[in-house]
């Protein structure tokens, strides 16, 4: 009895459980959107769609978009589109909202259509997916779009 | 005799556990203190905008953007409640933008970061505020 109750005290279940890794967010065997440099018009749909990935289980996500007027980057980002001259925003896009995984899932198929406002400033963009697995490990994923009138 | 022998057994079952709840301590769960990495403090126009790199093993539960002129006093105060920023072991990339209009926030003053980890542990970076850079300026 003595040694069950050490064994159970020193048990290192949580230990070798323990997320080391940050989830992923991918575009595996799907056409994924956006993409960089991909241009929409205000009004339009962007119908974002990704797969999420983690080794453990997945938390939830968030969408991000704000303006690339000042032609800042992200770290993620790698490719590099043409953009439009530097400019002050009058009234840009703000779009920022999280979004549930349902509980124990390792894959994740993420699809949320978002509208474009008709009335926001056009030009350069960022649309920012941050991934955010059980553990609270976060993966961030930094598209650069293009609002046309 | 008996009563000695008792004793001696009870002493040692005293011992056992004492040990057993030492080797079992969670002593290695202590996470390290958060870690700040501060890209840019850049003022455009009206806003502050503010890029860092954050690691914390022991999960975000905090993070406060001060900004002080050169004479020490705080100008802002912003606490950032966004969740995607809170509860997370590590933000890659966090951006803010901080409403600085009629604040009086100019180059030089300094930016100051706070992150507090769910045990409690703080960790501060700071960096001079930056004026925009107009690209058309450089030509």
């Amino acid at each position: 009895m003595l040694l069950c109750a050490l064994s159970a005290c020193c048990s290192n279940d949580d230990e070798m459980q323990k997320d080391m890794q940050q989830p992923v967010i991918s575009d595996q065997g799907i056409t994924a959107n956006p993409i960089d440099c991909q241009q929409y018009h205000r009004g339009d749909i962007i119908p974002f769609h990704y797969v999420m990935t983690d080794d453990q289980e997945l938390g939830n996500y968030n969408i991000e978009i704000h303006n690339n007027f000042d032609h800042h980057t992200h770290s993620t980002t790698a490719a590099e589109c043409s953009v439009d001259a530097q400019k002050q925003p009058q009234n840009p896009w703000v779009y920022n909202r999280d979004y549930t995984i349902p509980a124990g899932l390792h894959q994740y198929d993420a699809r949320v259509d978002i509208q474009i406002p008709a009335d926001i400033d056009p030009g350069d963009y960022h649309f920012m997916i941050r991934l955010t697995d059980r553990a609270g490990w976060q993966q961030l994923h930094a598209v650069a779009v293009k609002i046309l009138e | 005799m008996k009563k000695i022998i008792n004793m001696s057994l009870m002493m040692a079952l005293i011992t056992i556990f004492t040990l057993s709840f030492t080797a079992c301590s969670n002593d290695d769960d202590k996470q390290p203190a958060p870690q700040i990495t501060l890209h840019e403090a850049n003022i455009e126009g009206d806003i502050l905008c503010v890029q860092a790199d954050v690691v914390a093993k022991g999960r975000t539960t905090a993070i406060l953007l001060t900004i002080a002129g050169k004479d020490g006093n705080v100008k802002v105060a912003y606490p950032v409640t966004d969740s995607k920023y809170i509860g997370v072991l590590n933000i890659d990339g966090f951006h803010v933008h901080v409403d600085i209009n009629g604040k009086n926030v100019e180059e030089g003053d300094v930016l100051k970061m706070t992150v507090t980890d769910a045990e409690g542990q703080t960790a501060n970076a700071q960096k001079a505020i930056t004026a925009e850079e107009d690209e058309d300026d450089e030509d």
